[in-house]
């Protein structure tokens, strides 16, 4: 029964492969401006055993004359932090603080001609902009110091990125341009379904968005790890303690060399 | 094929053979001087990236794998004196239950964490500083040309103590005589501070065994892997079921660098003489006392972090 419950999980393991990619999600269009185009390459991600970031590429097509920034919003989550302080000489953890409702993944790129950070606010950009849809749950502290203290510790992950000059145009030819952007996924990635965001603008003004779905999802045997760990907890653990156990002995086994048993 | 690979509780990507490098060390510290090396290993996932949770949880889950080959190896060598064993691990449940219960109450009532970690770094300084002048007296005193007539032994009042209580064992493997009673408290007492301190306890239990029960040392490594064999599966199911904290796949990266550590761990420590084990501890135990303290008063890189864990 146990060695029944065993094997698979280790055939699973040994079998483990990275995944091919999966279907590119439906793009829902949101105020499109006249002939913007935006695709992402490649179309979908797939985590798989051997995930350790990925490089990717947002393509488009915009008329001359505009500008573009491109956003990757990853799935909102409610995080705890502890807060460290100083009692005397010592950092101890002074406290605990919740951000709530912040995105798990914020990627933004930018052109060269980057708007100052202002103005970037004012086009519905940037991290500074972010801070609108997020709670600071933080008694006791003041709530933009610790959002502020979030952001570094996002951007200290790669989970949290802002690059100017990231954006390049190719030469114009019939009043319209293409241009790409080409960024890293980090290795902390967690999967879910996030947002890719066009922002057209020109001379300080917006002149639309172009909203698209991207998926980012688990390999199988990663989905079988996590399912099992999420949905059948204490079949997990005690597979997690049989399966050490089983590594120890044999390990026991292998080593058994010149000192005999007594 | 790529050197890292991706954990998929902990959502991060780990190079390796830096965490099976990682895994061999404590592994080898455990068969070593049969502690569980969790106060050492979960600060080293954390350092790496790990959410401290999760660091916690698998670590827990690697110690398993260790213990149970470094148990079986001490085993194989006579090692191991299981009726000590299991008295110390009742008396660790009843004392790990009633630590649960008493960390609840500090933490309600104010800043207990200060308190922790300040008992901690003391604990480790105490008892690191304590075994590494004892050892290194014994080291010298082995060293110097025996005396022509050793002067008997005066029994000391702990010793008098020790003799006094009812229900008097014999421990064969051990070569004691003792109530039962001494092991059942010692070892509840280990289980209130595990509890409170939030780690397995092997490196309290270690000394307890030489310096208050007087095992002889070689027992006392394999003795107390047996014992944190058990505290270590009880954590692993409770974590997994409870809180999803299990990341199977760093546990099984760390394991299998630990049991050949723990192996090599065992046959090294066959060769040295207890003495020469002692001082190794104790500078290992001395090293987590200054490695906590350094940590306590350089101002962090950032200063929030990841909600639970240690």
């Amino acid at each position: 029964m146990k060695r029944n419950a065993i094997i698979p999980l280790l055939a699973a393991m040994l079998l483990a492969v990275i995944c091919g990619p999966a279907p590119a999600a439906e793009p829902p269009a949101l105020c499109v401006p006249a002939e913007v185009k935006l695709d992402v390459q490649p179309p979908a991600l797939t985590i798989g055993t051997f995930y350790s970031g990925q490089s990717a590429r947002l393509v488009g097509e915009l008329e001359e004359g505009q500008e573009v920034a491109l956003e990757l919003k990853g799935p909102s989550e409610n995080a705890s932090f502890d807060l460290k302080g100083k009692v005397g000489p010592f950092w101890m953890n002074r406290g605990l603080v919740q951000v709530e409702n912040a995105p798990t993944l914020y990627i933004l790129l930018l052109p060269a001609q980057t708007p100052p950070e202002a103005e970037l606010e004012s086009l519905g950009l940037g991290m500074t902009h972010l801070k609108g849809g997020v709670k600071v749950v933080s008694p006791g502290q003041d709530p933009e110091q610790i959002f502020a203290k979030f952001l570094e510790f996002k951007k200290a992950s790669g989970l949290y990125q802002q690059r100017s000059g990231a954006v390049t145009y190719a030469p114009a030819g019939q009043g319209r341009r293409a241009f790409y952007a080409d960024f890293d996924f980090p290795s902390s990635l967690a999967a879910g379904q996030c947002q890719v965001v066009a922002t057209v603008f020109e001379n300080g003004a917006v002149l639309g968005r172009l909203e698209k779905t991207y998926v980012v999802e688990d390999g199988p045997f990663l989905a079988l790890v996590k399912g099992l760990a999420l949905d059948r907890a204490l079949l997990f653990g005690v597979l997690c303690v049989l399966i050490a156990l089983v590594t120890g002995a044999v390990m026991g086994v292998v080593f058994k060399g010149g000192k005999g048993g007594h | 094929m790529s050197w890292y690979i991706y954990l998929p509780i902990a959502h991060q990507s780990v190079f390796l053979p830096l965490v099976l490098g990682s895994g061999f060390v404590v592994g080898l510290l455990s068969g070593l001087f049969g502690v569980g090396g969790g106060f050492l290993m979960t600060p080293l996932l954390i350092m790496i990236g790990i959410p401290p949770t999760v660091a916690a949880a698998s670590d827990s889950n690697q110690i398993v794998a260790a213990s149970a080959s470094g148990t079986y190896a001490h085993y194989r060598l006579g090692n191991v004196d299981f009726k000590m064993g299991l008295y110390l691990l009742a008396g660790g449940v009843i004392g790990g239950t009633g630590g649960v219960q008493l960390i609840k109450l500090l933490r309600q009532a104010g800043d207990a964490d200060f308190v922790i970690q300040i008992t901690y770094v003391v604990m480790l300084g105490v008892v690191g500083g304590y075994m590494l002048v004892e050892s290194l007296q014994s080291l010298k005193a082995s060293n110097a040309p025996a005396p022509a007539a050793p002067a008997p032994a005066k029994e000391s009042a702990y010793s008098r103590l020790l003799g006094s209580l009812p229900f008097q064992t014999n421990f064969d493997k051990s070569g004691i005589v003792l109530s039962p009673a001494v092991p059942l408290f010692l070892g509840a007492l280990v289980g209130i501070l595990a509890a409170i301190m939030g780690v397995g306890g092997g490196f309290i239990m270690v000394p307890v065994m030489v310096y208050l029960l007087r095992m002889p040392m070689h027992v006392v490594v394999g003795t107390s892997l047996f014992q944190v064999l058990f505290t270590c599966v009880d954590v692993t199911i409770m974590q997994a079921w409870s809180n999803h904290t299990v990341d199977f796949i760093l546990a099984l990266i760390l394991l299998l660098g630990s049991t050949i550590g723990a192996q090599v761990g065992a046959r090294l420590s066959s060769k040295l003489k207890a003495d020469q084990l002692k001082v190794l501890l104790a500078c290992v135990v001395v090293l987590v006392m200054v490695k906590m303290l350094v940590s306590l008063l350089l101002t962090p890189s950032s200063l929030l972090s990841i909600h639970g864990g240690h």
